[in-house]
Order: structure tokens, then sequence, then C-alpha cells
């Protein structure tokens, strides 16, 4: 199975954007072992890169609209991380941006740590 | 007591050229831990050669990138790495944090200390991967880099800048030519520029390392001495990267203007470690099982060995690679190798040692190509035949063995070449001065010695050295020090200083 079908095969799996079910079964049933194991990391490959994760420190006050507008092809995802103190961190794919005061607070600590030693 | 304002400035001082902005990452999650080397999924911006660290402050270096994965080598212990931790980007190239301070230390690849003492922080980040400086850049080979190892110094004189292979079974005495090298570079004659040794212990045994630092500070040369280790029990990404950090520290010193000694001991523990890493990556496996570019690890690295001109500094870098063979097949893979990369090679030999020939260097069949250009008059004037001369030595005793009768020419040519064999031995760990090697070498060439029993030849030399040290003859000595070609009048006030040596050296006898 080459790259091409395998990507075809995971665009397929989809019915209105999200995963669907049967479709998977359906196409998990024609593959061999080896092929099953490229289609599963295939499809998490897929999910990763049409994810968007997003941190918050606290439910509310997060301006979602924006956030749509900013990453129009992407499924939102909202977690909570009270350590983040402030701010947010979003993971798109396999890129992470800090904006959070646990962030900044780390780095001044760092900053003074390498000052000290 | 201190006023306010004063503590507020300290502050702001500290706090100066700090900015909180947002951290922008670029991450992978471990899919293998396979024997060091990590296969990790993600990682989309990753560069070749770029440093990398995981959650647990373990860090890798980039060294395959395929379409869904990246492979990385770990830099430290590889066991507490498991599948689907965290990988991020540093954007920063593998390097090694270099400053004056570095001299006389003790420092693993990465350039993190060894030796108990502080790190070095505050220096210059020198990438251990870098192109070697390009033909407009360089000079040609013309400064003596002195070993004080008479049958070097006299028949494969090595210059600033060159690459000389040290080449030869286990335990031969390679590593002592290396040592003794760096340990005469504190007998640097006057008006000549010091020489800064950088040392490379390669898949060393801990032991074997210490017992070398130790003896370079009893005598005084770990001063101007760095000394980079990664030894058996370190990671094989290490071990291949040794040699590369080693490189990078000679290359800060050289942009320096200065000249400097490396020595890669040796690079037969680094091909084995980036085969090794090469063989867990499935890369294809070529001749001994190493892969497709293993001369292309070795010649980019010795490529590095320099000697810049005038207007890039002048500094040089002079590079000792170590390779051991197997039962002296030289026709190996590896030291076929390194042999084509390098200036020249020295043969160390079991027949030669086994019979108390230290150090035991097959001068038939070792060469310096360019070295020749760099050797000084002075020692050219003395040994400028020696070479060849105990070549057809080594051919005529052979042939002597058979114990046919012998013409007086054959017969003085055999005496002649067994006095200089012996002239020659040198133990370990004593160096010697230009000044020095030149009377001993000349003491043979000049026919002094022929009439001196072969087995007297060891205490003649010392003794003469002895008496040469007078005050008396201080003037000879500062003479044969310059360097410059003997002429007729200075060979005979060397022959005069032999000759009332010899009289006083058969009168005790």
């Amino acid at each position: 199975m080459n790259r091409q079908t395998l990507k075809q095969l995971v665009i397929e799996s989809y019915s209105d954007g999200t995963l669907d079910a049967q479709k998977v079964n359906k196409i998990a049933d024609l593959l061999t072992k080896k092929e099953l194991q490229l289609y599963i990391t295939a499809l998490k490959n897929w999910e990763k890169a049409n994810k968007l994760i997003i941190e918050v420190p606290s439910d509310g006050g997060l301006d979602l609209q924006a956030l749509r507008d900013a990453f129009p092809d992407k499924k939102i995802v909202i977690n909570t991380d009270p350590s983040l103190l402030l701010g947010m961190r979003i993971q798109n794919n396999d890129d992470i941006y800090e904006m959070s005061l646990k962030n900044s607070l780390d780095k001044i600590t760092e900053h003074i740590t390498e000052q000290y030693d | 007591m201190i006023d306010s304002s004063d503590i507020i400035k300290q502050l702001e001082n500290r706090v100066k050229g700090f900015h909180v902005d947002s951290k922008t990452e670029n991450v992978g999650l471990v899919e293998v831990n396979h024997d060091g080397v990590v296969t990790a999924s993600g990682l989309s911006k990753a560069v070749m050669g770029e440093r990398v660290v995981f959650e647990n402050g373990v860090l890798g270096v980039v060294f395959d990138l395929t379409e869904d994965n990246v492979s990385i080598i770990l830099l430290d212990e590889a066991s507490d790495i498991k599948e689907g931790d965290t990988v991020k980007t540093t954007g920063e190239l593998l390097g090694v944090t270099v400053a004056d301070e570095i001299l006389g230390r003790v420092v693993s690849p990465l350039g993190l200390p060894l030796d108990g003492r502080p790190g070095i922080k505050k220096g210059k980040l020198m990438p251990l991967e870098r192109i070697a400086a390009g033909v407009v850049e360089r000079e040609p080979v013309d400064t003596p880099l002195k070993t004080g190892i008479k049958s070097i110094d006299a028949m494969i004189p090595i210059g600033r800048g060159q690459r000389e292979l040290i080449i030869g079974d286990r335990g031969l005495g390679k590593t002592a030519i290396a040592v003794d090298t760096i340990i005469n570079q504190k007998n640097v004659g006057k008006g000549q520029k010091r020489v800064i040794s950088v040392y490379v212990a390669i898949g060393q045994k801990q032991s074997t390392i210490a017992q070398i630092i130790g003896k370079l500070k009893d005598e005084g040369a770990l001063d101007t001495t760095v000394i980079v280790v990664a030894d058996a029990a370190d990671p094989a990404a290490l071990v291949y990267l040794a040699p590369y950090a080693g490189t990078a520290i000679a290359e800060y010193f050289m942009e320096k203007g200065e000249d400097v000694l490396i020595i890669h001991d040796d690079l037969t523990k680094q091909a084995w470690a980036y085969r090794q890493i090469s063989l867990v990556l499935g890369r294809p496996a070529g001749r001994e099982a190493y892969p497709g570019d293993i001369f292309y690890v070795h010649s980019r690295l010795l490529e590095r060995a320099v000697r810049l001109n005038k207007e890039n500094g002048g500094g040089s870098i002079t590079a000792l690679p170590i390779i051991e063979t197997q039962t002296g097949d030289i026709s190996a893979y590896i030291p076929t190798n390194v042999i084509s990369i390098t200036d020249g090679q020295i043969f160390v030999e079991s027949d030669l040692f086994n019979s108390g020939i230290r150090p035991a260097i097959n001068v038939g069949i070792s060469v310096s190509r360019v070295g020749s250009a760099a050797q000084t008059g002075a020692l050219k004037s003395v040994a400028g035949k020696m070479k060849l001369e105990l070549a057809q030595y080594r051919e005529l005793a052979a042939f002597a063995q058979f114990g046919s009768e012998l013409d007086a020419t054959t017969a003085k040519q055999l005496e002649r070449g067994k006095r200089a064999t012996e002239m020659f031995k040198q133990p370990q760990y004593h160096p010697l001065s230009e000044a020095y090697q030149i009377l001993s070498i000349a003491a043979v060439t000049r026919g002094h010695v022929d009439d001196i029993p072969v087995e007297s030849i060891p205490e003649f030399e010392t003794r003469l050295h002895e008496f040469a040290a007078n005050k008396k003859y201080q003037k000879v000595l500062e003479r044969l020090t310059t360097g410059e070609k003997l002429k007729d009048d200075d060979l005979t006030i060397v022959d005069k200083l032999i000759e009332e040596f010899k009289k006083g050296f058969n009168s005790d006898k």
C-alpha cells in the first residue's frame, strides 16, 4: 500500500468531518495486519493534524470565535490546566504556542538560576 | 552600607536583556527507543544535526529525517526514554562552548566538565560539524611540529597543519608517541609560537585516560592541553561525536591565530561507534558492515586540520589520528581509508617492539608527505640521508642473516646501521630538544660512534647530552636550536664537541 492510497483511505474514513465507525470497520476488514498498522498510524496522525488543543487555566472567558477564525479547518478541543495561572497554551499538530503566566515565571526562574550559577 | 539606588541598579542589571515572550515549540512523540537510537513522530521543523531535548532532560541529536519520522541519537542514558515521551527541538545545532579557560580541563564531547570543576558557561559556541577551510584560506605546511622523538623528527618530520596517521597493533606504543608529542610542546624554541594540544580519548578505558591525564599533569603539559573524553562506557553517539568536539575546540584556538595539535585516540573505535549507530538505524551495511559514508566521516573530520594563511590569522591544526590494526593488517577497510586521507603515516610494528626497538617505528613504510618541507635546516644537515640509509641497513641485515661473507663497504654499512638503530631508541616520556637530537644523530652519521660497541650506545648518548649541557657549550646548543642550516664551520664545532666528549668516555671505559 503506497502513501497515496493510505491517504485516500484516511480521507474516505470521515463523514462530515467526523470519523465514521462503519466506514472504518469496512476498510479495516479489507486490510492485512501490516496494512492495518499503517492505517491506524495514519488515522492517528490525521486526527492530530486536524485537531487544535487549547489549554486554559479555567473555563470561560475564551473568545472561541476568534480561535475558529484563526484556525478555520481545525477541530477545537478545550482542556483546563490550572497550573497555567493565566493565559493559554495552544497545540497545533506538533507546534506548541506557550502564552501563559506559568511560562513567564518559569523563564524568570531559569534566567535568575543561570545568573547565579 | 549600599545605597538603595545601587541595590535597584543591581536588580536592574540582573534582569537586563531578559524578555518574557511567548514560547513556540516544535514537539514530537517517541515511538521506538532502540539501543540509544530513538524514532519519533512529529518534529516537522527539525533539521539535521539539531539538538533536541526529551521531557526528562536527556539530550539527543537529529540523525535521520524521513517523511513521517525523525531518528535521534541519544547523548545520555537511553533506558529512561520510553514510548510516548515528548521530545522538542531547540533550534540549535550541536556545539560546544569554548573559552580560554578550557585549557587544562577534562571535558565531555558536549563541553561538560569531567574534572569536578565548574563548567564553562561564558564562551563561544563552536559547532561540532563545520565545513573545512577552503583552498584560498590555506597556506602550505612550512613550520615544524617537533615531536621530541628522534626517529620521527629526523626521518618522518611533521609540519604544523599536517595530518599524520599513527597506525599499528594494540600495545605497541601509539598513544606513547602522541603523549610524548604533547609533552614536547613545552620545549618550543625561542621565537616559535606555542602549540596548544587537544587530546581526544575515544572509547578508551577510564583507567588508561586517568593515567594519561596524570602523566601530562606530572610533566607540566596539562596547562596547555584540553582533554576530551568519551570513554568505553559512554553512549555510541558520544563516542562518534568526540573527535568532532575536539576539532571544534581546536578551531576556537586556531581562529585566535594559535597553533593547535589534536590527537584522535583512536578513530577505529569511532568507526565502530558509527557502525553501531548506522546498523541500528537500518542503513545499508557495506564492507566489514561499515556504512557507505564511513570514508566521509573521517575525511570531513581530518580535512579540518589546516594551516591558515596570514590574512586568516595564521593559525593551524595539526592532526595525529591513531588507528589500531589487527595483526598488522593495514589493508583492512578503516586503515586504508585513513591512510589515503592523511598526509603520511607512522607505522609501529610488533616485531620491532618485541626486539626491543622502541619506539617501534618501521622507517621503511612510514612516510611524511608534506613534513620534509617543514624540517629545520639544522636537522636536515645531519639527518638528510638517514631514512634511506636505515632502510638499506634493514634490507642488508635481512640478507646478512644467511651468514655469507661480506665486503668491507657492506660490513661497514651494517655496523653503522646497528648503531643508528640503537641511537634511535628512546625511552617513553623523554622527548628530546632539537639540539640534543642533532648531537645524537650527528654522532652516528658523522661516524663518531663507529668504534663504540653497540651495547654502549645508550650510555654514550646519555653522557654526551650531560657533557653538552655544560655551560662551556651553551653557544653550540643555542646555535643548533636556531634550526638554521648547519654550515661546515658549525659541523666542525659539533664534531669537535663529540670528539672531546669521546676522549673522556673512552678513558673512563
